[in-house]
């Protein structure tokens, strides 16, 4: 009778105290050989067969790894195969890498490639789309391993780069929430949404690298990662905001580095819609943009204007092209176009998806339109993005960004011109793709792709961009230098002093 | 028995209902003129503007990020604001209380259906509904303002078919239903106004916390993706400066606030004076 | 008695296949899980496949069945994304959602109560009129601006709470907090108003009359039977806690279920958003259920249908 509401209340806090104190001990600071990483998008799942998100198969690379490397120059480096050879147009051998053991002490062999790629490509597992040019694998000796292609794939060795080797008695769920692999780090414990915790492996095979343990946080708010980070809780922040990078770069305290990524970004157009079937009129959007502007004001420098579709990195990248910009001529176009007063169009764009894009599309349209070109901005959530991109609902232009992970220029020209997001028609440009990708010589494939990339160029097949730089915040804590494949290897951090 | 409440209220000085009103007479003239009102185009960008702070010269609130004229952009953004806060209201408003209408006065198989309806939309968590929805259709100011009001009957209807029920057997919905009027006009004619002071007191409520959804709709990215400027965009978009440009985000949201107080401050008042011992949930 | 729980159950069933239904409808209209979950240089013809696949070919109807017959047993099927079961993701997510709706809860009682009780007590005065304002406030602030200007205020300048994560009471006290102040806000006024009404009711002012100290009075007489609609109301706000915290998830990177189903939605992956929707509905269901029981127990007077 006397304190029955008050000790209701008692007992609620009472309650909640003793869930809190009760929730596990995970630590929220780092201590001295452990590094924090924040801002890194998570998955739900660690099994490298079906992670296709690029962040997260990152992130595994450091547990897992593939047969070989691709390296920054397109050279190709051993990985768990020590030396390869082709045997015969579809078929090659690779030989596995000795004294080499899983992370659960069991000894590495080719069987485990073998299986690793049967799981894929006979398993339907996500990966298969990368493998759609294999079509077995089998070992063939103690310590060797025959891939037999469908047909002739000169990529193949990139292609490989991207396949982490997983132990042969792994099954479906045994790599969903452990890992087992023979890389320099394995999982030490994982809450998920939360944090996860990886540590070195002491068996492993390479280099003792210098950073032993490493907290991956997730913290999906922008915001909230910067502050995380000024308050010295993250010592690696990934993604940061140009702004937020800017700002942040005053200090002392805390180092900003920005690296150029594959990633380009560029607006596809249907020239099946008019007037995109009038060159003139492309090449005035083009002509019409300035995209030193766009990258100093916006990106805040963080961006490269380009006039290849693809980046400096791929194979086929042609210097000698130079983004244009000249708005008098463009309106001169536009009136030779029979257009003297400019057009208007839909614009489509995500929000949300790419660095500012939204405000660049805003930019964009706001370029276009001191030329007359009055285009309606229509702006999506990346997920409805990209089921119009199939049903072809994004005529007559829309931007998006593309990277390659094979850095290949012919495979980036197609998915830009051949693939289902393509709008823009050409029958002859298709064709040439196709013959480029099927070239094995890689000179003969590099002078070709340049060819093509100055043709789309030429043709103002689209609007070029600009290349896309990822910002990260360091901590006085670690020294590392960021790869334009937007990946962490942890291995490559070290730890200050 | 209740001499003393009355008196005690009609002494209190009445300034913040009659304040909260003007405020939102001065948004509503101020979406309405706005074309007037604005020094600026709404979009007209300026890189070389960029970022300005409040009170630099010809820029009383500031640029944006893009150096768009922040004023303007409030200015015109009221118009969005009010229209999503008014306009779903309205939708919401209507078919709640024509629901709720006829699961009072039907009763029967009627209200179990209307009942059942109002119980799954009550269940599912409405942030999750709302996100649900405008993830899956897109969003444009229309189709926001559409979802809104579908999401927000259920209140209406509630109040609406207690109301009737309460109302149904009293004598004057007797005596008209003994001189042979059609359900229609008893329901329309004599049954609804007296219900309506507590729609009035839900609609101001209801009104406040759809354009708070808007703007959390904003924040997450699933919002009015407009060409036209609205305070939730502002603010969402104004997040990332939070540190850099503070007023980007602090003003938008500033309004956002002050039009949620006027309408709470609003239909508090117009409660009390309705009916005192109301305890409707907001 | 049993007529009216079979009744209720009854009733409570018929609105879990609604919202199973409505949840299924909308999220396979919203768009293609298929066409995110593939590379754009992926043909037409992986799409068709991977299509049928997952299942999305089928009529919706024969879909819905599927999906209900699993349902039913608790299976939402796989992750589209991830292929982690869905129930099991949504279900490592709980404790923390619930944590958190707790914590809110927790800060708005400690709140709401001696706010509310204060303002209705003193009504009209100087304290009422702050109280009030204060309510008026706390239920107009956007919570993602209190949230980043707590985080700003305490964790960035001050350093004496984590920005955001999860794990020890200092992660939880911020985001409760945002969330709590809202929720303290509206149940201030309602205590207000429980107390305005009930003091002025007869028996109250008889035991006034009789000489009891006015903090009994208030404890004794006016809480009790105001607390009725109060308690209600807080099981209500409960329920919606555990869905609605979807902003204040994200911003404090709290692992709970509000944060997976946004996510989820944004990746379109069905049964995660089917699971996480039809659990947090069925917890809803439930507490509103048990709740009118214990209405119907503790007062005899109101007779619900």
């Amino acid at each position: 009778m006397k304190n029955s509401t008050i000790s209701r209340r008692n007992l609620l806090k009472l309650a909640t105290a003793a869930a809190a104190s009760s929730l596990g001990p995970f630590p929220t600071k780092a201590d001295e050989a452990s590094i924090v990483i924040g801002g890194l998008p998570e998955d739900a799942n660690l099994d490298p067969g079906v992670i296709t998100a690029t962040d997260w198969a990152g992130l595994l690379r450091n547990i897992y790894q593939p047969l070989v490397y691709g390296g920054a120059n397109g050279d190709v480096l051993p990985g768990l195969a020590t030396a390869w050879k082709q045997l015969d147009p579809v078929t090659w051998e690779f030989t596995t890498r000795d004294n080499v053991q899983f992370h659960n002490g069991e000894k590495f062999g080719p069987e485990d490639v073998e299986f690793t790629i049967k799981r894929i490509v006979e398993g339907n597992l996500p990966l298969r789309y990368i493998l759609s040019s294999v079509e077995t694998a089998t070992a063939s000796g103690p310590n060797s391993v025959q891939i037999k292609l469908r047909a002739p794939a000169p990529l193949i060795l990139k292609i490989l780069n991207r396949i982490p080797i997983v132990q042969r008695a792994s099954t479906k769920t045994s790599l969903v929430r452990q890992t087992n692999g023979t890389g320099p780090y394995k999982l030490e414990k994982w809450s998920p949404g939360d944090q996860l915790v990886l540590q070195y492996a002491p068996n492993y095979w390479g280099p003792k690298p210098s950073v032993k343990r490493v907290i991956y946080r997730s913290i999906p708010d922008a915001n909230s990662l910067v502050a995380a980070f000024q308050a010295n809780e993250v010592d690696l922040a990934v993604g940061l905001q140009p702004d937020a990078a800017s700002k942040l770069s005053g200090s002392s305290a805390l180092d900003i580095k920005a690296v150029d990524t594959d990633r380009t970004i560029f607006i596809n157009i249907d020239n099946t819609a008019k007037p995109f079937d009038d060159a003139r009129v492309r090449k005035a959007l083009n002509l019409s943009l300035d995209r030193d502007a766009l990258v100093r004001d916006i990106l805040l420098g963080n961006g490269s204007p380009i006039a290849n579709p693809c980046g400096p990195h791929y194979l086929g990248y042609n210097k000698s092209l130079k983004p244009q910009f000249d708005p008098t001529k463009a309106k001169e176009l536009l009136k030779e176009a029979g257009l003297p007063n400019g057009f208007e169009f839909t614009l489509n764009a995500p929000s949300g998806r790419y660095m500012k894009d939204k405000e660049i599309a805003e930019a964009i349209v706001g370029q276009w339109s001191r030329v007359g070109i009055n285009a309606k901005l229509v702006l999506m959530e990346f997920g409805t993005l990209m089921t119009g991109y199939r049903n072809h609902k994004l005529s007559p232009a829309y931007l998006i960004g593309v990277s390659q992970p094979d850095l290949d220029g012919a495979q980036f020209l197609t998915t830009v011109f051949n693939s289902a997001g393509s709008y823009f028609k050409d029958p002859e440009l298709v064709a040439a793709i196709v013959e480029a990708l099927k070239m094995a010589d890689v000179s003969e494939r590099r002078a070709t792709i340049e060819k093509l990339n100055a043709e789309v160029f030429e043709k103002d097949a689209y609007v070029y961009l600009y290349l896309q730089k990822a910002i990260f915040g360091l901590s006085k804590k670690i020294k590392w230098t960021p790869s334009s494949n937007e990946e962490i290897d942890l291995a490559s951090i070290e730890l200050a002093s | 028995m209740k001499s003393w409440t009355f008196a005690s209220r009609f002494q209190l000085p009445s300034l913040t209902p009659v304040l909260a009103t003007l405020g939102l007479c001065i948004v509503a003239i101020v979406a309405v003129l706005a074309p007037a009102l604005a020094p600026f185009n709404p979009n007209l960008q300026d890189i070389s503007q960029r970022l300005l702070p409040p009170l630099a010269p010809g820029h009383l609130l500031g640029t944006d990020q893009l150096g768009r004229d922040i004023l303007s952009r409030l200015i015109y953004g009221s118009r969005i604001s009010l229209t999503v806060g008014f306009v779903s209201v309205a939708l919401g408003s209507s078919i709640g209380t024509l629901l709720g209408l006829c699961a009072g006065y039907f009763g029967g198989l009627v209200d179990d259906i209307i009942r059942w309806l109002m119980n799954v939309f009550l269940a599912f968590p409405f942030i999750l509904l709302v996100i649900t929805v405008v993830a899956g259709f897109g969003s444009s100011a229309v189709q926001l303002v559409v979802i809104l009001g579908l999401v927000s009957w259920t209140d209406y209807a509630k109040v609406l078919r207690a109301e009737v029920l309460s109302v149904r057997e009293r004598d004057f919905v007797t005596a008209a239903r003994s001189t042979g009027a059609t359900n229609r006009v008893l329901m329309f004619r004599h049954i609804l106004p007296n219900a309506i002071s507590p729609l009035i007191v839900l609609g101001s409520f209801d009104a406040a916390r759809l354009i708070i959804v808007a703007a959390a709709l904003d924040f997450l990215g699933l919002g009015v993706p407009a060409n036209i400027p609205s305070w939730g965009s502002m603010l969402s978009d104004g997040r990332a400066y939070m540190q850099v440009a503070w007023w980007l985000a602090t003003i938008p949201g500033i309004a956002i606030m002050l039009i949620v107080i006027c309408l709470n401050v609003l239909g508090d008042w117009l409660r009390d004076r309705t009916d005192p011992r109301s305890r409707a949930v907001e | 008695m049993i007529l009216f729980l079979a009744r209720r159950l009854f009733e409570a069933i018929a609105v879990l296949i609604g919202i199973s239904l409505v949840v299924f409808v909308i999220s396979r209209l919203s768009g293609d899980p298929a066409a995110l979950m593939l590379p754009p240089e992926a043909s037409d013809e992986d799409f068709a496949q991977l299509r049928h696949e997952m299942g999305l070919d089928q009529s919706l109807y024969v879909q819905y069945l599927t999906f209900a017959s699993k349902a039913i047993h608790g299976d939402f099927g796989e992750s589209i994304r991830n292929f982690v079961p869905a129930t099991q993701l949504v279900v490592e997510r709980l404790p923390a959602t619930l944590l958190l709706a707790c914590g809110a809860l927790c800060i708005a009682l400690t709140i709401a109560f001696p706010a509310g009780i204060v303002a209705g007590l003193n009504r009209g005065s100087i304290i009422d009129r702050t109280v009030m304002t204060f309510c008026v406030i706390g239920q107009g602030v956007p919570v993602f601006w209190s949230s980043l200007l707590l985080i700003l205020f305490f964790s960035v300048h001050l350093h004496v709470l984590p920005t955001s994560g999860y794990g020890r009471l200092e992660n939880l006290i911020m985001p409760a907090s945002a969330l709590g102040i809202y929720t303290a806000a509206r149940l201030s006024r309602l205590v207000r108003s429980g107390v305005i009404e009930v003091a002025s009711q007869d028996y109250v002012r008889a035991a006034h009359a009789k000489g009891l100290a006015v903090r009994d009075v208030v404890q004794n007489y006016v809480l009790r039977n105001a607390l009725l609609p109060i308690v209600t109301v807080i099981g209500l706000d409960f329920a919606a806690l555990l869905g609605g915290a979807v902003i204040t998830e994200t911003i404090f990177a709290w692992p709970g279920v509000g944060r997976l189903t946004v996510e989820s939605i944004t990746r379109r992956d069905f049964p995660v958003v089917q699971a996480s929707v039809i659990m947090l509905a069925a917890t809803y269901v439930v507490i509103n259920f048990l709740v009118d029981i214990i209405y119907r127990f503790i007062d005899p007077r109101i007779k619900l249908r």
